[in-house]
């Protein structure tokens, strides 16, 4: 990454100064343009989390800017008011649930697509796009007796088992990219050595692989945490809602939208999670390389 | 010229292309063991309501009465010629691919960008991040209050006070125009930080080498980037655009939550459609024949970018 | 090419596996009949099935009602409240738009419960969720006991699967007089009770006095009179008027109301033929046209059941029609007084139905509460709407006056909190079943009629050709071109 950058930028003080400058001047302005898009809307979140009741809805008041003080009553309505909590435990059940799935599931799978010659391989690629073009606003039907016929009807481990299904098609070729890059030399070298392939592979390529498969974990998460049509049409128990659901549902009571502890919750569940990306980012970039790399 | 600019881009990339390996093959079952998990998985998961939806469509299935009676394409016929589907076609069309082309410039200016070293670049990349992990449902609503609203709109009071508004405001989510452009931006917002993360990747892996040695070709930056940058990164753009196809083509979320399809139907789009067809007014056979009318159409989509990917490829 | 021979054989395998996988996992899932391992209901009947033992209500406390023997209709015993109740009960209902009334009915439930020793838990989700959540339980064969439907009721379409409930209602007309014809439209069906019309909701013309004073206060009798005065407002101080024209509730009920005091109808009174290539409907393309352009603000092409609410407490709005929870919304609650809050709510009062050239009529949003055949709990279900029912002016006190009643005598003055406040005391002549209609009118609610509801079709009509660009007969063929093919599906 630094070579390339630094490569970019040698190239690029070759010429005179003047349009080096006049580059950097230019990628700040579409920083800083990028920047403005990504976080004013969520700037004006953060400011109605904390605005006075009385300043969201008056339309006077500069809509990102405050004129009563700022309070922190909608984040005290929030958890004691409802179940943030219990939802972001269950948010988070869920998702590590559907990660442990999805990445038992595509551990073995990935290895074989990316090592393995077998008839198939290429073309379960293409399979795995198509299965994302099922479409959920039909399936969740039919999916709705599948997951009663388990008894897991109106209950967070009824999405444990369905959200799997959009997660493993990207995981398996994000995993399966991140098992590209780990380089064949090591793994032939192993076998050389007297390793059978399991014991190759469990000592040399999942460690050299623990960050992708940390990426796919993040990845996974996410994507489950997200979610929304089939929370919405399986589970209507407060204490079972994941914490999309649960902000959405009771914090909209008829006509009343509680704005502020709306927001709140919106920001309390997202940001986290952008932080865990950001630390993962560089491996998910390797990842999706890898992963191309046909 | 003997051997031009171009000439010399396209076998420095060939030559540049990593060559695939795998390891010798086994007769063994072992690679169908390994992979059968994530099969049976789906196809227990998707492939029953997948062929349930089917048989939705090829019946007159209710949500009362799920096991209807077999009328074979009736519905597909029906679903064809209503002008409603007709519109709802055409829009998941122009969304998906409307705000596909703006990701794709947003997330690859965006992506060159980022190549650079700047101070606190990796607190700001996590802010660029913010659009992509919120959940969606949230970021939908607070767009549908905090910037389009007629009475709140931050847009409207930013743009009256910039001077490029004037009342009467857009009415963006009640005109058939501006609530159209409403929709593309959410999406374009929501979707443009992961598109810059895949050209990212892709700008990543190609060796600077390449790069200089074009640029000691002659080659200007036009050139640079059609002959070299482009087939170099084409498998990762390839991937994450047809990603991106499928997950706009098939989304329910920002339509529905941000104007339900209105106003008179102006932002329709073929889930919506057939989620209000199929579960809101009880029609499951329609409902269904309308979301699975997507199948076909994103099938052939994914085959056509597939196939050019391949004869890119030498 | 190779590649394009690979891929149709890929194809052909796939579709093959997917046959393979369809097959096995048809096997390993019977829809018929629900998997009996998981079942939270532990005692589980597997003799005939207790349809026709009286012994239902002495029984087991929790007999899990299975499917299969959901053809024929349980027999309804004496649903007093029965001492031997037990288990869990599951209520599913809307959000109500008056927030303490939730507070108060889930404190009432557990209460019940705990008298009862039934474990009692009440979910709420928004009223649009509903509709989806109840698809998806009929689907499944599995969910809440007792399932209220907000509005858009569905009992015709799930009339096989809901319990007979004619004994609730029996009870419920022994203690309040007559069911309203409201009440019978929504919930007799076929001659059997598939549900107990529980309460509606009044929309009614919601005026700013200030701002009619300012125009000489002129008297609104009819829809007409409103273009006229809020045509005014909207040019001379741009007070206009607010009427939803877009995909939501509020739409399809405000304009449905407007249709019928027209004499037009979307339907004849056979809920089979339709009715809009008339000359009345044409007429109330016409007014509805003239309703917009002249008097109603043009964001409401984007409005949701919330934003009229808004829109009369912006303070803007000079008249929308909706339900007394706008009135509420504003009104400041006792403890945090608010001059410029109560000066608005004081400004506005609530009007008469209004009327047209076919009299008054008004839309009115039924809620009902039904239990699902397969629901493992029904013993105490029916206690428990029975014990409702027993309350009802309690449960319309906490409503502060929202709720209103589906039996005759309950509409006797001085009503609870209608009665006593001056504001509201107008809302106790809102009665009359030849005023009050709900979707389907002049024909019954069947699935039909509310097919057409859900799908905002009426709402999409009207937003075509008040926007000016259309000719009416090609609105009219729209028209019929949405609904024919929704309609000949049930006629046939």
């Amino acid at each position: 990454m630094a070579a390339t950058t630094g490569a970019l930028r040698r190239t690029a003080a070759r010429p005179r100064l003047s349009k080096k400058a006049v580059e950097n001047v230019a990628a700040y302005l579409a920083l800083a343009f990028f920047l403005v898009i990504a976080v004013f809307p969520v700037f004006w979140m953060l400011m109605t989390s904390f605005k006075a009741d009385r300043d969201l809805v008056n339309p006077a008041t500069i809509p990102f800017w405050f004129q009563l003080p700022l309070t922190l009553d909608h984040y005290a309505y929030l958890f004691s008011a409802t179940k943030f909590t219990t939802w972001l435990a269950n948010t988070f059940t869920i998702s590590t649930g559907v990660v442990l799935i999805t990445l038992a599931v595509c551990l073995p799978a990935a290895y074989a697509l990316a090592r393995l010659r077998f008839f198939a391989a290429d073309h379960i690629g293409i399979g795995i796009f198509l299965s994302y073009v099922v479409p959920p606003t039909i399936l969740f039907l039919p999916l709705a007796r599948i997951v009663a016929d388990h008894g897991l009807f109106n209950s967070k481990w009824g999405l444990v088992l369905v959200y799997p299904t959009f997660t493993i098609p990207f995981c398996l070729w994000l995993l399966s990219g991140f098992f590209r890059t780990v380089p064949i030399e090591i793994e032939e070298a192993a076998l050389v050595d007297g390793c059978n392939r399991w014991q190759a592979v469990l000592r040399v390529v999942l460690p050299l692989s623990i960050a992708g498969i940390l990426t796919v974990a993040i990845f996974a998460f996410t994507l489950s945490m997200q979610e929304y049509v089939y929370a919405a049409s399986f589970v209507s128990s407060s204490p079972e809602k994941p914490v999309t659901l649960g902000v959405v549902t009771d914090l909209i009571r008829g006509d009343v939208y509680f704005w502020g502890s709306l927001m709140a919750g919106a920001l309390l569940a997202g940001i986290p999670v952008a932080i865990l990306y950001n630390f993962f980012l560089d491996y998910f970039v390797e990842g999706i390389t890898g992963g191309a790399i046909k | 010229m003997a051997v031009g600019v171009e000439e010399r881009l396209d076998t420095r990339v060939a030559v540049a292309q990593p060559a695939r390996r795998r390891l010798p093959r086994g007769k063994d079952i072992v690679p169908y063991a390994l992979v059968s998990p994530a099969l049976l998985y789906m196809l227990a998961l998707l492939g029953y309501p997948f062929f349930l939806a089917l048989y939705f469509s090829i019946s007159n299935a209710s949500v009362e009465e799920s096991v209807g009676t077999f009328v074979g394409l009736r519905n597909y016929a029906n679903v064809i010629g209503d002008a409603q589907f007709q519109n709802a076609l055409l829009n998941s069309f122009l969304f998906t691919f409307g705000s596909g082309i703006v990701k794709g410039i947003l997330g690859t200016s965006l992506a060159f960008v980022l190549l650079r070293r700047f101070p606190a670049r990796k607190v700001i990349r996590g802010f660029l991040m913010l659009p992509w992990t919120l959940p969606i449902a949230l970021s939908v609503l607070s767009f549908k209050f905090g910037m389009f609203d007629p009475q709140f709109s931050v847009v409207n009071w930013v743009g009256a006070h910039l001077g490029i508004l004037h009342p009467p405001y857009p009415n963006w989510l009640g005109d058939p125009t501006y609530a159209f452009i409403a929709v593309l931006t959410v999406n374009v917002w929501r979707g443009f930080p992961f598109s810059a993360i895949i050209v990212l990747a892709g700008l990543t892996s190609i060796p600077p080498e390449i790069i200089d040695a074009a640029r000691v070709d002659g080659a200007n930056w036009w050139q640079r980037w059609q002959k070299v940058i482009v087939p170099m990164i084409a498998p990762i753009l390839f991937v994450g655009l047809t990603f991106d196809v499928v997950f706009t083509f098939t989304d329910l979320s920002v339509v529905y939550l941000l104007t339900n399809g209105g106003p008179i139907n102006a932002t329709d789009t073929l889930p919506t459609l057939a989620f209000r067809i199929g579960v809101l007014g009880g029609d499951l056979a329609r409902g269904s024949s309308i979301a699975l009318f997507m199948l076909p159409l994103l099938v052939v989509m994914v085959v056509l970018m597939l196939r050019s990917l391949r004869r890119r490829d030498i | 090419m190779q590649s394009t021979t690979v891929t149709r054989r890929w194809m052909l395998r796939v579709l093959g596996l997917g046959v393979f996988g369809l097959g096995l996992s048809a096997a390993c899932s019977s829809p018929a009949a629900p998997a009996p391992t998981d079942a939270p209901a532990a005692p589980k009947p597997t003799t005939a099935p207790p349809a026709a033992a009286p012994t239902t209500a002495a029984g087991a406390p929790t007999t899990a009602a299975k499917p299969t023997a959901a053809a024929a209709a349980a027999p309804t015993t004496a649903p007093a409240a029965s001492s031997a109740l037990g288990g869990e009960l599951t209520i599913l209902q809307w959000n109500h738009f008056v927030p303490a009334y939730d507070t108060w009915f889930d404190k009432w439930a557990t209460d019940w419960g705990t008298k009862n020793k039934v474990n009692v838990t009440v979910d709420h989700i928004d009223g649009l969720s509903l509709l989806p959540r109840f698809a998806a339980e009929s689907s499944a064969k599995s969910g809440h006991d007792i399932i209220e439907f907000n509005g858009l009721v569905q009992t015709y379409r799930y009339e096989k699967q809901l319990l007979d409930l004619s004994d609730l209602q029996k009870f419920g007309t022994e203690k309040y007089g007559q069911p309203t014809a409201l009440a019978k439209g929504m919930g007799l069906i076929n001659g059997v009770w598939r549900a107990v019309p529980s309460y509606h909701i009044l929309v009614a013309p919601l005026f700013r006095n200030d701002l009619l004073q300012t125009i000489g206060d002129p008297a609104i009798k009819t829809w007409d009179d409103v273009r006229q005065a809020c045509g005014k407002l909207k040019s001379q101080s741009n007070n206009p008027a607010g009427m939803a024209i877009s995909h939501c509730n509020d739409s399809e009920h405000n304009w449905r109301a407007v249709m019928w005091t027209f004499g037009a109808s979307e339907i004849q009174k056979d809920g089979k033929t339709l009715n809009v290539d008339t000359k009345e409907f044409r007429d109330f393309l016409e007014f509805a046209k003239a309703l917009y352009q002249e008097a109603i603000e043009p964001e409401v092409f984007a409005w949701d059941n919330v934003s009229d609410n808004r829109y009369l407490g912006s303070g803007q709005g000079s008249f929308i029609h909706d339900a007394i929870s706008s009135l509420r919304s504003i009104q400041p609650p006792k403890d945090k007084p608010d001059a410029d809050a109560q000066k608005l709510y004081d400004s506005i009062s609530i009007r008469p139905p209004l009327n047209g050239p076919a009299g008054t009529h008004i839309m009115a949003d039924v809620n009902v509460y039904a239990v699902w055949q397969f629901a493992k709990n029904p013993e105490a279900a029916k206690a428990f709407l029975h014990d409702y029912l027993d309350i009802w002016k309690e449960a319309m006190t906490q409503s502060t006056g929202y709720n209103m009643p589906m039996f005759e005598n309950l509409f006797q003055k001085p009503m609870p909190v209608l009665g006593e406040d001056p504001k509201y005391q107008i809302l106790q002549d809102f009665k009359g079943d030849d005023v009050f209609h709900t979707f389907g009118y002049p024909g019954p609610p069947n699935a039909a009629a509310q097919e057409v509801q859900a799908n905002f079709h009426l709402s999409d009509v009207i937003g075509i050709y008040v926007r000016g660009n259309t000719s009416i007969d090609n609105v009219i063929k729209e028209a019929t071109n949405r609904l024919k093919p929704i309609y000949d599906k049930y006629n046939a």
